[in-house]
């Protein structure tokens, strides 16, 4: 596996967690486990990528209140629920909160290292996509405004002599900060700058 | 003893030799035993002496006439057969060391009946020898170290008609032995045969005196044994508990000088008297006076012992206490008799005319009814004093009531039953008139008329006590709570009845006074007028005429008073006798109008009256005549008019129709002969019979009728004919109480009298019985020792009647005694038994035998009383449960005589256990298979956590395994949690498989901590699918309790489930289930479950247990109340408790387990 990723087990039974923390392990994954939900908010951070295996059923802090607290603080680790009892309403209200899966115990029909594979890779490429992001922001910080304008009109697909003509310059003068834009913004053709724009929803596709 | 003379034996023995010498040596010899016979003969006889001085004094003599230097002397234990030396002092202690270390010579009997050694020879042989070479004997096999040399031996074995009871041995002469010595021994050995014989004979007539005497003190009747002076011999314990007399106190006091009333004494003195003749057994039933005062009913039952002459010697009284019964049926009689004066003074209350004629009356009914000394009514005067005025009474006077001055103010004189009675306006009792503080003014004027107690109820109406009406009887702690409740109801009814005769006298006074002012007609205060007939005109008009009507003279007939005047005259017209009469309204105010003709006929007279006032007064007679339909209406006895002709109910009451059973409707159209238990018609139409011809003013009968239902309910009627000024009577008024209660109980009551009189015979027969075979014995034993007879004969009557089977078993496995009540209980007779004692092991049911013999070991080695319970087969074959109980007897000495046992026949009660043991153990049975349902999620849960982590394990496993190079060591720790948690698994599935098991009876001891642990376990994941937090609270080093671990786990399970589901209305965070262990203070352990739920309320708390009911939506109701009967059956206790904050807890205790204790 390319990514190696952690998957942090909540469960109140000992058992389970050692058992889970083992198929972890040989899944080519890190595990780390908790005995409570409230143990499991003590950690300062949260690695990536992660998922987070989640017992429902816990004395204490329940795991469906776990979900909420950790949605409440913008944490977005995919979250895979496992249940020894298994009712439709505690599954309705867990995946309509954003749960990825949800197993009842003993797994008979699952394959539980694919199911915990996918989660992790499910945050890996969200993590990917905000990096992404972050830099496509970071440049078009360095623009000028002229700049900015001459960009918006490029990505209306405007040819250099209409947008000289809409703002009242020449085609030479235009054809310089077209130049600027794809050097500052780092692009190599138009398409590719159109894609960049897509992604940080500065058109829509 | 006389150690001085014992030196000159040796010195005799020198001289012998030869035959002559040897002739005269036997004579010697003779002449000494004589001697030594006569000397011993005294000792025997002395009264003081026992086994050890005879047998003292006979080593002695034996020792003197041999000129031994050691010996013993020593009887044969009949149990183990060993032979016994007794402590000797004097030579034998300073010569022999093994003597003086023992201090006792015990010589083993060997297998075989075989007695080892030189010492053993005389006993298996049975023949006394000597020898002068002891060490070359035959049987010699030398002596123990530190014992003395034995050289010349000589041995007499002492024999009982064949039995060998002693042995008396000699050793170390300073010469040798002789046939003489050997002789003279034998003859001291036959003399020490009889002392033993005597001896025997002596303990067994004590040991049978010890059983007889322990039989009479634990029965549970009354024994007292008088001789024929009335002296009281014996006196049981029964007897001491029920007179406070202890048997010391009264031994030989003359029974009839203080134990008895004196208005009684005659008649049991008679009774004594009769009992001497000869004339018994006989019964009777007196009073005896306790130690305290008390007065308690006996029945007894006596019978006497006679002589062998036929003389009567003593009289044996067997009795039973009574008191409560007698007191019960007094009760009830008492009950019966205010009843019926309930019902007379309802029917005066329909009569009366006047007041003071009523209060009267109805005194005079619970006088005569209920037999109390005195009656009166007293009515409440609104003076200064608030006294209390006396306006009627009945019964025993003599002036009391003067000397009263009683007061229903809140002062000395108002702190009687009466004046508190009136201002509390409650029934007030003062039992007592000779302790009760609140009577001290009048105690001695009351006590003087020989009033003891009394009784006061208001008469109360309207919010208001009238007045009281007061009871004095002759007898202390006289009225029941029931008669109290008769006399309340009473005087309501008086009470309704005064106020009405009230209403009716102002009326007709009024009508009086105005009846004689008509006469003078310038004085009447009404108008009077004449008119003259032809013209119209006023003739005459009286000053109240000119004042009411100022305009009459001038406007004649057109006047409003004289509208209906012209009508008037022509009726007088037609019968000028009759006067006319109308009612007249004049600006507003009524009048009764009286037209008359004045005598000549030219004019007629009106008198006017103001009737306004009158019109009021009709007003409130129509309203006390619906106080009459209401007393008809609400007496609290049945009441019915019936028609004279024909018996049908014309009118009944609703207490009627509540005891019949029909509605008015229904009963208005029947006749009372429908209704009337056929049996009973005749002595109904009897009854009518006599009224109808004047017989009687009234009769009462008890009689039974049909309910509508079909039941029978028993009626006391009292039927008097509804009076009328002339003609014969058209209606009967009937009152009828129900009286079916009374009934029934009269009949329990009846029962339990003819069986105490069966009971009573049965002793009697029992008492004659034991008497004929008294008789026998006394013939038998009169050749023995007369005192101990005495004392024997007096004691086994009272085993021989004993109830239960009684037996006393010897140490060598003998019947002592067997009482006749073993052939009802075991099916073989006291003669079958003793033959043959085996039979007692022989008859145990083969499953009770080990406990039987353990049983029988124990007792043995213990003393104290112990109890078992054993099934034994009787010899029809029938199985019956015997409740056990049995205590060994020790002699004087300590030593062994036996054991005493007693036996009661329990199969009925035992079944009875048995059945409620099996329904119960079904019922928890199904009540936790209902709990396995409702767990069936909570385990699912349970079970699925190591099962995920065995899939999770195995998964992983194969992931190791096919890397390519296969990690071993994490297979191998995968492999063994996988085991781990399908051991785990298992454990969840036994859990769960316990709770479907049939229970046993078998208990254990167990500790509660551990098993509230294991519980908590088994119900983790339906805490965790409730929400619920569980904080363990135990506390340590627990006693153990003895239980059956499934039964006390599944009540354990209950309350902790319903601990949940009490607390599912509550958030999440504020369920808390607390279970706490504790010891209290009364010894008990105890496990407290709290939760913190919604509480229970005050009729839920009440209804708690009740099987079926349910305060969950969803439960069968059977939870608590089997637990609770779990809780009882294992001697526990389990209650709940709101706590202060929220939620309840229930506990548990149970008692600690009889081992843990110690």
């Amino acid at each position: 596996m390319s990514a190696p990723g952690t998957v942090y087990v909540v469960d109140d039974d000992a058992g389970m967690r050692k058992a889970l923390a083992r198929l972890t392990q040989a899944a080519g994954l890190r595990s780390r486990t908790f005995a409570s939900a409230a143990e499991f908010l003590d950690q300062e951070s949260l690695e990536s990528p992660a998922c987070i295996v989640l017992d429902i059923h816990m004395p204490g802090l329940s795991g469906l209140d776990l979900q909420a607290e950790l949605a409440k603080r913008n944490l977005q680790t995919p979250i895979v629920f496992i249940t020894g009892y298994g009712d439709v309403p505690s599954s309705v209200r867990a995946m309509k909160a954003g749960a990825v899966d949800f197993l009842t115990k003993p797994f008979n029909n699952r394959n539980l290292i694919e199911v915990m594979r996918n989660a992790v890779r499910k945050d890996a490429s969200r993590q990917a996509g905000a990096a992404e992001r972050e830099a496509i922001q970071r440049r078009l910080g360095t623009l000028t405004p002229r700049e900015m304008e001459v960009l918006k009109l490029v990505l209306r697909g405007l040819l250099n002599k209409q947008i000289a003509a809409e703002l009242g310059a020449s085609e030479q003068t235009i054809k310089v900060h077209r130049g600027r834009v794809m050097d500052k913004m780092q692009m190599q053709s138009v398409a590719e700058l159109v894609q960049a724009a897509v992604k940080v929803g500065l058109v829509t596709a | 003893m006389n150690q001085g003379k014992k030196g000159q034996a040796p010195r005799l023995r020198e001289t012998r030799d030869g035959p002559r010498e040897g002739s005269r040596a036997t004579r010697n010899g003779h002449a000494r035993l004589h001697l030594a016979l006569s000397r011993l003969f005294r000792t025997l006889i002395s009264p003081g002496s026992g086994m050890a001085e005879i047998s003292e004094a006979l080593l002695s003599e034996a020792r003197r006439l041999t000129g031994s230097v050691q010996g013993f002397v020593s009887s044969i234990d009949p149990r183990t057969g060993d032979n016994i030396g007794h402590t000797l002092e004097g030579e034998m202690l300073r010569t022999c060391k093994v003597v003086e270390e023992m201090r006792t010579i015990v010589l083993r009997r060997g297998p075989g009946g075989h007695y080892r050694g030189l010492w053993g020879h005389a006993l298996n042989t049975r023949k006394g020898f000597y020898t002068n070479d002891a060490l070359r004997h035959g049987s010699a096999e030398g002596v123990p170290e530190g014992h003395v040399a034995v050289k010349r031996f000589l041995s007499v074995p002492v024999l009982l008609e064949k039995e060998l009871v002693g042995q008396i041995a000699l050793a170390n002469p300073r010469r040798a032995y002789t046939d003489q010595d050997l002789q003279n021994v034998k003859g001291l050995g036959r003399f020490y045969a009889l002392a033993i014989q005597r001896r025997r004979f002596e303990e067994m007539l004590a040991k049978e005196r010890d059983f007889a005497s322990s039989v009479m003190n634990t029965a549970g009747s009354l024994i007292v044994v008088l001789d024929r002076e009335g002296r009281i011999q014996q006196f049981n314990q029964a007897a001491e508990r029920s007179s406070g007399y202890g048997f010391e106190e009264v031994k030989n006091r003359v029974f009839f000088d203080f134990l008895l009333l004196p208005e009684e004494l005659a008649g049991v003195k008679g009774m004594f008297e009769d009992l001497k003749a000869g004339r018994f057994p006989n019964q009777h039933e007196s009073y005896w006076v306790t130690k305290s005062g008390e007065r308690r009913r006996i029945t007894w039952s006596n019978t006497a012992l006679v002589d062998s002459k036929g003389a009567v010697e003593f009289v044996v009284s067997t009795g039973i206490d009574v008191t409560e019964r007698r007191r019960a049926e007094e009760e009830l009689r008492q009950g019966n008799r205010m009843l019926r004066a309930l019902g007379s003074s309802n029917r005066a209350l329909m009569r009366a005319k006047g007041e003071k004629e009523l209060l009267e009356e109805v005194c005079r009914i619970i006088v005569n009814e209920c037999g109390h000394a005195m009656v009166w009514v007293g009515y409440a005067e609104e003076d200064e004093s608030k006294s209390i005025r006396p306006v009627a009474y009945a019964g025993f006077e003599e002036g009391y009531l003067e000397t009263l001055k009683l007061s229903w103010a809140d002062t000395d004189r108002g702190r009687g039953p009466t004046g508190l009675a009136i201002r509390e306006g409650k029934p007030s009792v003062c039992r007592d008139m000779r302790t009760d503080p609140r009577f001290a003014p009048w105690r001695e004027a009351a006590l003087k008329r020989g009033y003891a107690a009394s009784v006061a109820v208001p008469l109360y109406r309207e919010g208001k006590a009238l007045g009281a009406l007061t009871i004095y009887s002759r007898k202390p702690d006289a009225f029941s709570e029931d008669e109290v409740k008769l006399l309340s109801e009473l005087a309501g009814d008086l009470a309704y009845g005064i106020a009405t005769l009230r209403l009716r006298l102002a009326h007709e006074q009024a009508q009086a006074e105005l009846a004689y002012l008509a006469s003078f007609p310038e004085l009447n205060p009404n108008p009077v007028m004449e008119i003259e007939v032809a013209s119209g005109r006023v003739v005459y008009q009286n000053p109240a005429t000119r004042e009411r009507f100022p305009g009459l003279e001038a406007e004649g007939l057109a006047h409003p008073f004289l509208a209906g005047l012209p009508a008037a005259i022509a009726a007088l017209r037609e019968s000028p006798s009759a006067p006319v009469r109308n009612e007249v309204t004049v600006a507003g105010t009524w009048y009764a109008e009286t037209v008359s003709s004045v005598p000549g006929g030219e004019r007629v007279r009106v008198y006017a009256s103001d009737i306004s006032a009158h019109k009021e007064a009709e007003a409130a007679l129509r309203e006390s005549e619906d106080r009459f339909r209401a007393l008809f209406e609400q007496a609290a006895v049945g009441v019915a008019l019936t028609e004279v002709q024909g018996g049908q109910f014309a009118r009944v009451n609703q207490k009627l129709c509540q005891i019949l059973g029909y509605t008015r409707e229904e009963l208005q159209g029947m006749k009372f002969q429908e209704l009337t238990h056929p049996d009973d018609l005749s002595p109904s139409f009897e009854m009518m019979r006599r009224l109808r011809e004047d017989e009687v003013r009234e009769a009462s009968i008890e009689k039974r009728y049909r309910h509508k239902s079909g039941a029978v309910v028993w009626a006391h009627l009292t039927v008097s004919p509804l009076r009328r000024p002339a003609g014969d009577p058209i209606f009967h008024i009937a009152i009828i109480q129900d009286i079916t209660g009374r009934k029934r109980m009269e009949a329990v009551l009846a029962r339990a009298h003819t069986e105490l009189e069966r009971e009573v015979e049965d002793r009697t027969a029992d008492l004659r019985a034991a008497n004929a075979q008294l008789r026998h014995q006394i013939e038998v034993r009169l050749q023995r020792e007369a005192e101990l007879i005495e004392a024997e004969k007096r004691y086994r009557t009272v085993a021989d009647f004993t109830y239960d089977w009684e037996y006393w078993r010897t140490p060598e496995d003998t019947l002592v005694y067997c009482s006749p009540s073993c052939e009802r209980i075991s099916g073989y007779t006291a003669a079958e038994l003793a033959g043959r004692t085996q039979l007692l092991e022989e008859i145990v049911h083969p499953e009770d035998l080990r406990v039987w013999q353990q049983h029988v070991c124990a007792t043995q080695k213990a003393p104290g009383l112990k109890t078992l319970e054993f099934r034994i087969r009787q010899k029809g074959g029938d199985i019956r449960w015997i409740e056990h109980t049995c205590r060994p007897v020790t002699g004087e000495q300590g030593e062994s005589l036996g054991v005493r046992a007693s036996n009661r026949d329990v199969t009925e009660r035992k079944n009875a256990e048995l059945m409620m043991q099996n329904l119960r153990q079904e019922l928890a049975l199904v009540s936790r298979v209902t709990t396995g349902g409702q767990l069936a999620a909570a385990l699912a849960h349970e079970l699925n956590q190591p099962l995920g982590a065995i899939v999770c394990n195995v998964e992983a496993a194969v992931q190791f395994l096919s890397q390519p190079t296969p990690d071993l060591a994490e297979v191998r720790a995968a492999l063994g949690d996988i085991g781990a948690d399908g051991k785990r698994a298992g454990e969840v599935i036994q859990r769960l498989r316990a709770m479907y098991q049939r229970t046993g009876q078998q208990r254990s001891a167990l500790g509660l901590n551990a098993l509230v642990e294991e519980t908590v376990k088994l119900l983790r994941s339906e805490f965790v699918l409730r929400g619920v937090t569980v904080l363990l609270e135990l506390a340590p080093e627990l006693p153990k309790v003895s239980g059956n671990h499934i039964e006390l786990q599944q009540v354990v399970i209950n309350l902790m489930m319903n601990g949940v589901e009490a607390m599912a209305s509550r958030g999440p965070g504020e369920r808390r289930l607390q279970i706490a262990s504790t010891t209290d203070d009364t010894g008990l352990v105890r496990l407290g479950i709290k939760d913190s739920g919604t509480g229970i309320s005050a009729e839920q708390m009440e209804r708690l247990g009740e099987p079926f009911f349910t305060m969950k939506p969803r439960g069968m109701g059977m939870g608590l109340a089997i637990s609770r009967s779990i809780m009882e059956a294992h001697g526990g206790r389990l209650w709940a408790v709101n706590n202060p904050d929220r939620g309840t807890t229930f506990w548990l205790a149970l008692p600690v387990e009889a081992g843990a204790r110690a």
